[in-house]
C-alpha cells in the first residue's frame, strides 16, 4: 500500500513523513545514509591497477575513483606545476536515464563541480606533482564513476576522490639532467600529501521550507532546489546554489552547519577505512 | 579534435610504464618453469571467484563478477520499446555496450569507446543471443551495460559469465545460463583463466605463438554459445583447450547458480 502511494503521490506521501519530523527511509532531515567507504592502494584492495582508488557506497548510490598518473610536459607559464584531471561520468550502467556515448549535460556539471572543489581547496599542491621543471611533471587523471544512480552524486564523487587522493602513491620518476633519460622505479614509491580535506554535504529544499540533507533519487526530484555546501573544516571551499527556491539566512547557515558536521564525520571515515586492510572480496560493492 | 565535453589535460602525456625497463620483463615470468606466477599450482586452476547479482538499485537486474583481481560490472535495463522504428520486429534485441574504466588497465585507457571495447560488445551479445528468449519479448528491446573496473586477464569471459547473471536477475527468460571460461595456449601448456600477465607472454622461441580461446557454454543444454579464438595453434592442442574451459564451465555453473538463489532469496524477504 505504501509503496503505491509512493509511486502516485510522491509529494503527499512525502508529506506526510515530514510532519513528523522523519523520511521514509527512517532518517532524520539532518542525517546521512549509512556511507561505506573502501579505500585501495597500489597492493591494497580496490583497484590494484589504479595509484589510487575508493569505492564509496552512500545508501544505494554507489561511486568509485581511481586515479591515474601520467608524465607530461608542464605548462610554460606555469612550469613547476603539475596537472589534476577529474571527470566524473554518470555511466549508463547506473540508471535508465542515461545512455553510453558522450557525457550528459549534469555529467558535465558534476565534472565542473568536482574540479572546481580542487581547485578552490587546493588540497592537492600542484607543485607537487613536478618531476623536472620544465621538462616533466605528473598528470593525474582521478576518473569518478556513478555505478549505481540513487541520487546525492555530487557529495559521494567528492568524498570518493578525497579519499582515493589521500591513498595515491606515485612511483619515483628521474630525470637524467644531462642527457634527458627518464627512468621510472616502481619500487619506491611517494604518498601524495594533501594540505586539506575537502567534504561536501548537499541538502534538498523540499516545498520551500523543509531542508533534507543527503536526499535520495526520489527526494532529489520532488524537490524545489539544491544547496551544496563544501569545506575543508575550518573553511568554505565552495558554495552553490544553483537557482531553486530561495532560501532564509538562517536556512543557510543550517547548511553550513550540517556541512561542518558531515566534514568531521567523513574525516573519521577515512582514517578508519585506511587504517583497515579490507580484502578484495569484503569490498563495500558487496556487502555481506 | 579537442574533447570540449570532458576536462582535458595536456594533449601528450605517457604512462610511467614506458620508461621501465624491468616492466616488460615481468610478463615474461608470469609462467615459467610450468608454475604459474600468481601460486596458482596447476594450469587446469581457475582463480577464486565471486559473484553477487542485484547491487545496483536502479536496474532490472545487475551482476557483480570478481576473478580475483579482474572486476566486472553489469546492469541490464528493458525490455523497452526499440528507439528507431525500422528496427521493428518479431524477435526481441539485445544491444551490449562493454566500456573498460580509464583506470581499469596498467596504462590509462580514453573515454571514448575503442576497437576493442566495440569487438568485445558484439561478441558478449553473440554470447548471450542463443541462450535469451528473444521472442518473448517481441518488438522491444533488452540493454546490458558492461563496465571493466579492472582488468587483470579473462575480462571477455568474466563479463559473459556476468551479464547472463544480471540477464537473470532481471527476470528476463532465458534457455540456458552462459558461463564463459578463457584459456591461454603457451606452448604445449593450456592455462586456464589467465591473469593479465599470462595473457601477454612472449613466445618461446623455436614454438608456436599459441593463442587464446574463450568459451561461453551453456552447461545444462551441453551446447556452446560462444566460441572464440585467436593465435596459431595445432588443432589437437586448441581442442584439448575447449575440453578444459568446459570442464571449468561446469564448476563455475554451480556458483552461478547459487548465486541467483542467493538474490532471488533475499529478494523475497526484502519484499
Amino acid at each position: 500500500m505504501a509503496d503505491e502511494v509512493r509511486t502516485a503521490q510522491p509529494k503527499e506521501f512525502y508529506r506526510k513523513y515530514l510532519e513528523q519530523g522523519v523520511r521514509p527511509d527512517n532518517r532524520e532531515l539532518g542525517e546521512f545514509r549509512p556511507t561505506v567507504l573502501d579505500i585501495g592502494s597500489k597492493n591494497g584492495s580496490c583497484i590494484s591497477t589504479a595509484e589510487g582508488s575508493a569505492l564509496i557506497r552512500l545508501g544505494n548510490t554507489i561511486v568509485i575513483c581511481g586515479i591515474k598518473g601520467e608524465l607530461a610536459e608542464p605548462k610554460t607559464e606555469t612550469p613547476t606545476e603539475g596537472y589534476l584531471v577529474p571527470n566524473v561520468e554518470l555511466s549508463a550502467v547506473c540508471s535508465p536515464q542515461f545512455r553510453p556515448g558522450p557525457p550528459s549535460e549534469q555529467a558535465q556539471v558534476l565534472s565542473q563541480f568536482v574540479a572546481n572543489v580542487l581547485k578552490n581547496s587546493q588540497c592537492v599542491e600542484l607543485e607537487d606533482l613536478c618531476i623536472a621543471p620544465g621538462k616533466m611533471v605528473w598528470v593525474l587523471y582521478a576518473d569518478l564513476i556513478c555505478l549505481d544512480y540513487d541520487g546525492n552524486v555530487a557529495d559521494a564523487c567528492v568524498l570518493a576522490l578525497t579519499a582515493a587522493l589521500s591513498n595515491t602513491s606515485l612511483p619515483v620518476v628521474r630525470v637524467d639532467e644531462e642527457t634527458g633519460k627518464t627512468e621510472t622505479d616502481f619500487k619506491e614509491e611517494k604518498k601524495i600529501q594533501l594540505t586539506c580535506t575537502p567534504i561536501s554535504a548537499t541538502s534538498a529544499i523540499f516545498e520551500d521550507n523543509v531542508l533534507l540533507v543527503d536526499p535520495t533519487r526520489q527526494e532529489e526530484e520532488l524537490s524545489t532546489g539544491l544547496v551544496t555546501v563544501v569545506t575543508d573544516g575550518k573553511n568554505i571551499c565552495s558554495l552553490e546554489k544553483p537557482g531553486g527556491s530561495p532560501l532564509k539566512d538562517q536556512q543557510m547557515r543550517l547548511c553550513i552547519e550540517r556541512a561542518f558536521q558531515r566534514h568531521t564525520e567523513a574525516c573519521n571515515l577515512i582514517t578508519q577505512s585506511q587504517g583497515s586492510t579490507l580484502s578484495t572480496l569484503t569490498s563495500p560493492l558487496v556487502d555481506r | 579534435m579537442p574533447d570540449t565535453r570532458r576536462i582535458t589535460g595536456p594533449e601528450e602525456t605517457q604512462s610511467p610504464f614506458a620508461f621501465c625497463p624491468q616492466f616488460l620483463a615481468q610478463s615474461a615470468e608470469a609462467f615459467s618453469d610450468g608454475k604459474r606466477r600468481d601460486g596458482r599450482k596447476a594450469e587446469a586452476d581457475h582463480r577464486p571467484v565471486f559473484l553477487k547479482a542485484g547491487l545496483i538499485s536502479q536496474a532490472k537486474g545487475s551482476a557483480f563478477a570478481e576473478l580475483d583481481k579482474t572486476k566486472v560490472v553489469c546492469a541490464v535495463y528493458g525490455p523497452h520499446e526499440v528507439a528507431r522504428r525500422e528496427d521493428f520486429s518479431m524477435q526481441g534485441q539485445i544491444s551490449c555496450e562493454v566500456k573498460f574504466a580509464p583506470f581499469s588497465c596498467r596504462v590509462r585507457r580514453q573515454h571514448v569507446q575503442d576497437g576493442r571495447e566495440k569487438d568485445l560488445s558484439t561478441q558478449l551479445l553473440e554470447a548471450l543471443e542463443p541462450a535469451v528468449r528473444l521472442d518473448s519479448f517481441p518488438k522491444s528491446q533488452v540493454d546490458v551495460f558492461v563496465t571493466v573496473l579492472e582488468n587483470d586477464g579473462s575480462a571477455l569471459s568474466a563479463a559473459i559469465t556476468c551479464a547472463s547473471l544480471a540477464l537473470a536477475d532481471a527476470g528476463i527468460e532465458m534457455y540456458d545460463l552462459v558461463v564463459a571460461c578463457t584459456a591461454r595456449i603457451h606452448g604445449t601448456s593450456i592455462l586456464v583463466d589467465p591473469s593479465f600477465s599470462e595473457e601477454n607472454l612472449k613466445t618461446v622461441s623455436g614454438e608456436k605463438p599459441g593463442g587464446q580461446v574463450t568459451l561461453g557454454f551453456m552447461p545444462s543444454l551441453r551446447q556452446v554459445s560462444a566460441l572464440c579464438y585467436h593465435g596459431d595453434t595445432d588443432l589437437d592442442v586448441l581442442s584439448q583447450a575447449t575440453q578444459r574451459c568446459q570442464d571449468t564451465c561446469h564448476k563455475l555453473y554451480q556458483v552461478v547458480q547459487d548465486t541467483l538463489v542467493k538474490s532471488v532469496e533475499q529478494r523475497m524477504n526484502n519484499s
